[in-house]
């Protein structure tokens, strides 16, 4: 699967929009920001998970099954991106 | 059963599995109440290995137990003298309903409640559930999967992933029915839940009823109302008599360090709560435990803490009982004034007294009062009120607003511990939580707070527990423990401590509602060492094994 970062980022962004049950506007969202204390629960962080691995048809691996790996939209995409390089 | 012994069907409910399954209970049992209204058997079974149930986790073929266990419980409604039966099921419970629906050839109606439709998709989502909501290693290397609560063993994770409801055909039942939630219905049920006959609705209020921790999930009472009214009309046949079945009497649950385990249910005192007691044959004549049902959910304790411990505690000769307070659980209210469901009650010093009655009638202090949570405060104040021989208190939250504040009436004289400025208790604590950095001011504050109540400061009522002979072992995580420290200072806790009577653990990566299987581990060490040290004979100390290694503290 080849994707382009941008096109990473937009749709880490969308699946964190409808998943994630954030307490902000999603689009007001910066990249860094953390999700958690922007209204993101555990089981929307759960949901946003599962939504990412059925998009990217990725599967997260025990060790990166942390609260910081889905804490900012850049973290996500730090791990997404390691996923489809090195699925 | 319904009044008069005339039924027109039986359904047997079958519930969720771990966390979900504590949180859905007393819906559960409204579901049941509301099937018996109208007219119908109802069955709420633990599975094998689960709730009260005889096993544990850890013994083998879990799920082809579980779907054992369904049928077993289709037989035995069969039994009461019925001609149709159903199979009520939430989440996992719906996944076992369906298997078991897809070998009943004559099931009138099967309603999938909240379904787990994929096994793996719920493995994949328990997991992540408990990684992402303690942020701690599991540890696990063998194939186990931690989830909130409960540890799936290597084959139960796969027997798990190989349940899929798509694959199954057939008509199910003669009428079905599907509640959804909005936000997981992907508008296409898969496989045999694609026909004519089966029906689809709205789940409404299941991610508040399974989805909040407890105390503070609510009864999704809409849509206990609507399953009870779709199952009641499809049953149409004429009510015949039935059967009640006996009442369960001592029956041989586990082998604990080679010594038969023994549990009976029974009611306990005036206001008939209800129990189940442990013991085994070569019970001393030590004190006896009672474990405290927590906050609204039932007597099973937190992720079955209390089951393991009775158990574990039998062997080492140590009677216990462990029940619902009134109005939660399958207890009743005490009077009709009382509501149910509502955590902190008042009428927890009632029954508590009621339970030490129960348990020791010549002696009612002669007992170990145990709790965790909202319980873990319950014993404290009536543990002052009582004199027990001792007080075993897990994660207590002494910070809250009593429940007959809230409702206009004053402070039930007998609370003592309890911190009721909720707002106050909440702001400090959520700001410690966003900022967990020490904050003089606010710690300041908090005393200051503190000081205007004296009696009320942890050191005195700890300080008075122990004076009236009550052994005192408080285990606490960090956000538990701040509103006991604030009230005390180390020197103080030294002093106690000194008294030989008084034991405080502090860990501070202690989850509050136990949900990490290491800690629970721990506890079960921790709690059990204590109670056969202090209070068992040395005997039954030495037979009890032990494992205080927990490679998390260490670490930590």
């Amino acid at each position: 699967m080849t994707t382009q970062t941008g096109d990473i980022v937009e749709d880490i962004l969308g699946i964190v929009a409808t998943h994630g049950q954030l307490s902000i506007d999603a689009g007001a969202l910066g990249h860094d920001d953390n999700l958690f204390h922007a209204g993101m629960t555990s089981h929307a962080s759960v949901a946003v998970m599962l939504a990412l691995e059925a998009h990217f048809d990725i599967e997260f691996p025990e060790e990166m099954l942390r609260r910081s790996t889905f804490e900012s939209v850049s973290s996500i995409r730090v791990a997404v991106g390691g996923l489809l390089s090195d699925p | 059963m319904p009044e008069g012994g005339l039924a027109r069907a039986g359904v047997v409910i079958c519930a969720p599995h771990g966390r979900e399954y504590v949180r859905a209970h007393y819906a559960l049992r409204l579901l049941a109440e509301k099937l018996a209204d109208d007219g119908l058997c109802a069955l709420r079974i633990d599975y094998d290995g689960t709730g009260d149930s005889a096993g544990g986790e850890e013994d083998p073929d879990r799920v082809a137990s579980w779907q054992a266990s369904v049928s077993e419980a289709l037989e035995f409604v069969r039994r009461c003298g019925v001609r149709s039966v159903g199979l009520i099921g939430m989440r996992l419970g719906a996944t076992l309903a369906a298997f078991a629906a897809a070998d009943t050839d004559d099931l009138g109606a099967l309603v999938l409640w909240d379904p787990v439709l994929s096994g793996r998709a719920y493995v994949t989502e328990q997991r992540a559930m408990s990684a992402l909501s303690f942020d701690a290693p599991s540890g696990l290397s063998d194939g186990s999967v931690e989830t909130p609560g409960v540890v799936l063993g290597p084959a139960t994770a796969r027997d798990l992933r190989c349940l899929d409801v798509g694959t199954l055909t057939g008509a199910l039942a003669r009428r079905v029915l599907v509640l959804c939630r909005p936000e997981r219905d992907s508008g296409v049920l898969p496989g045999a839940l694609g026909q004519d006959h089966v029906r689809r609705e709205v789940a409404v209020g299941q991610s508040e009823l399974v989805d909040v921790p407890a105390p503070w999930h609510a009864l999704p009472r809409e849509t206990i109302e609507r399953i009870g009214a779709w199952t009641s009309e499809v049953f149409t046949e004429a009510p015949k008599p039935v059967r009640a079945p006996p009442a369960a009497g001592p029956t041989i649950v586990s082998r604990h360090a080679g010594v038969d385990v023994v549990e009976t249910p029974v009611f306990v005192g005036p206001a008939r709560l209800f129990g189940i007691a442990t013991s085994s044959p070569g019970t001393n004549h030590g004190p006896g435990a009672i474990f405290l049902s927590v906050a609204n959910t039932h007597r099973i304790g937190p992720n079955r803490l209390w089951v393991e411990l009775a158990r574990r505690w039998a062997a080492g000769g140590v009677r216990s009982l462990r029940f619902d307070l009134s109005g939660v659980g399958d207890s009743p209210v005490r009077t009709s004034e009382q509501r149910p469901f509502v955590p902190w009650a008042p009428q927890a010093f009632d029954d508590v007294m009621d339970s030490a009655r129960a348990l020791s009638p010549d002696d009612p202090s002669n007992v170990v009062l145990v709790g965790h949570s909202a319980s873990g405060y319950q014993v404290f104040d009536s543990g002052l009120q009582l004199h027990p021989r001792g007080v075993i208190s897990l994660n207590p939250v002494v910070s809250f607003r009593p429940p007959e504040v809230a409702a206009g009436e004053g402070r039930d004289p007998r609370r003592r511990s309890v911190i009721d400025d909720a707002d106050m208790v909440a702001a400090y604590q959520a700001r410690a939580d966003a900022d967990p950095r020490p904050s003089r001011l606010r710690e300041m504050a908090w005393r200051t707070r503190m000081l205007a109540m004296p009696r009320r400061r942890s050191s005195s009522w700890m300080r008075d527990l122990v004076r009236h002979g009550v052994d005192t072992l408080i285990v606490c995580g960090d956000r538990d423990a701040r509103p006991l420290q604030l009230g005390t200072s180390v020197r103080g806790l030294r002093r106690l401590t000194r008294t030989g009577r008084f034991r405080f653990e502090y860990l501070d990566q202690l989850e509050h509602g136990l949900m990490i299987s290491t800690q629970r581990t721990w506890i079960v060490s921790l709690t059990t060492e204590h109670f056969l040290r202090t209070f068992a004979s040395g005997a039954a100390y030495q037979h009890t094994e032990l494992n205080l290694q927990l490679p998390w503290r260490e670490s930590a």
